[in-house]
């Protein structure tokens, strides 16, 4: 019912939005003002935070390539520059396997003496990453081309991690415990783009897209082992997370153009 | 125009009109009942596994040894009513929902004191008799045996947990000349004779 209402929508504005907007005109070159875009594509990491460490299983973040969308809106405020707002959609959708993973990794490493229990609040997670930039065009009749710059906050949750164990015919129990301050990680993000199109019409035109986006992680997690029974903390090891993070977006997008003008 | 406006406030008002009816209808009188501990049993357990396990067995691991205390309850006849009148209304608003129990449980034998004594010869400076309560954890938060006077003494609220057990770790293993030992728990109440629990068990 909610996708019949959007789709219902959508066509609205395809319909009538041309009687709205329409103007006179021959040409489409430097005449669109305002469009909106919507594409789709294989977001890849090229490199990732993980530190090949168990904390890795806590980190709400997917280092694997996912098929991401994503809607932008570019308004153009000269002939040849304009400002774009975009949203992307990040998700993670490994939670369930992380948390079976990070038990299993926990049992290799502390099956042989313990009875191990592995917890951490990891789950699947979606969070919209929203970037503002600016695009210079270049179009000709029936091609165009936009370098874009955008600078936006990439985020994700860290978790905290525990391991109970319970040492084998002793009355002896440890806890293993991997935290860092604050959970949310907001990330400064730099995000160089080029869009390459045709104009299939006034209205529609389709094009490809590549994005990279860069930040860097910046937070430690620490590792304390706490015997329950004496209370003290005997082992502390720190796990830095001071990685560059860059990614690259390839998709293919679908732009309709709102509003024209003569620069 | 004028009925728009209606309906719009109505649609509006009907979530406002959710919280007040949401307002909780606390009884108004809350049942006092007491309890007694009216049974208590002392079995050995086994930890060398991942959990405790109760076990008939002579001869346990001395690293993974630990006592089991069980306690019975027994709720005795209603004594006494509570009347709650609040100050203004006979409700709560919603936004402060907190009604008292219909009913609590409340001790009424107070227990004082836990200790362990071992009736062998422990290590070199614990003989037989010595008190070796320190010697002896709860499960899970290690804390002193002295805290399970807590749980002993606690006031149930809606409803009485008729047993419960409780499983005391020994963290100092005894040493190798003895391996017969035999551990006797005393419970002394305020207002009721002492109790006395008596195990025994080969650690090895």
């Amino acid at each position: 019912m909610k996708n019949i209402n959007i789709l219902t929508c959508l066509l609205f504005t395809v319909v009538f939005s041309n009687q709205l907007f329409s103007q006179n005109k021959d040409s489409s070159i430097y005449t669109n003002r305002f469009q909106l875009k919507v594409e789709g594509g294989l977001n890849m990491p090229l490199t990732n935070m993980n530190q090949n460490k168990i904390t890795d299983y806590f980190v709400e973040y997917s280092s694997e390539s996912k098929f991401v969308p994503s809607l932008s809106a570019i308004w153009f405020i000269r002939k040849r520059f304009g400002i774009e707002a975009d949203l992307k959609f990040v998700y993670f959708n490994d939670g369930r396997s992380t948390g079976t993973n990070f038990q299993k990794f926990a049992n290799e490493e502390f099956g042989e003496n313990y009875y191990v229990k592995a917890s951490s609040p990891i789950d699947n997670n979606f969070i919209p990453v929203i970037s503002f930039g600016m695009v210079y065009r270049i179009e000709t009749e029936h091609f165009y081309f936009y370098p874009k710059f955008s600078i936006g906050i990439t985020s994700f949750y860290s978790n905290w991690g525990g391991i109970d164990l319970k040492e084998k015919n002793t009355n002896n129990e440890y806890k293993i415990s991997y935290s860092q301050g604050g959970i949310a990680k907001d990330n400064f993000t730099l995000t160089p783009a080029v869009t390459m199109g045709y104009k299939m019409s006034d209205r529609f035109w389709v094009d490809l897209n590549l994005k990279t986006s860069f930040f860097r992680s910046n937070f430690t997690y620490e590792k304390t082992l706490t015997n329950l029974y004496t209370k003290e903390v005997e082992q502390v090891e720190q796990i830095p997370y001071k990685e560059n993070v860059v990614e690259a977006y390839f998709s293919v997008g679908v732009t309709y153009v709102l509003s024209r003008k003569n620069y | 125009m004028k009925r728009k406006y209606i309906i719009l406030l109505i649609i509006l008002a009907l979530p406002l009109l959710d919280v007040f009816y949401a307002c909780c209808n606390c009884d108004t009188v809350t049942e006092e009942k007491f309890y007694t501990n009216s049974g208590f049993s002392l079995k050995n357990i086994d930890n060398s596994g991942s959990e405790p396990l109760e076990t008939a067995s002579e001869n346990i691991n001395k690293k993974a040894y630990g006592i089991r205390l069980q306690v019975n309850r027994q709720s005795l006849a209603f004594l006494k009513k509570q009347i709650n009148q609040p100050l203004f209304s006979s409700s709560a608003y919603a936004m402060s929902c907190e009604c008292d129990p219909e009913v609590t449980y409340d001790h009424t034998d107070k227990v004082e004191s836990i200790k362990i004594i071992t009736l062998n010869d422990f290590i070199a400076d614990k003989p037989a008799n010595s008190d070796i309560t320190d010697y002896f954890k709860m499960r899970k938060l290690y804390t002193d045996v002295s805290e399970l006077v807590k749980s002993l003494n606690y006031d149930f609220a809606y409803k009485l947990e008729e047993t419960e057990y409780f499983d005391i770790l020994l963290m100092v293993p005894p040493s190798e000349v003895n391996v017969q030992h035999q551990f006797k728990l005393i419970i002394t109440f305020e207002n009721k004779p002492t109790v006395e629990l008596l195990t025994t068990v080969n650690l090895i």
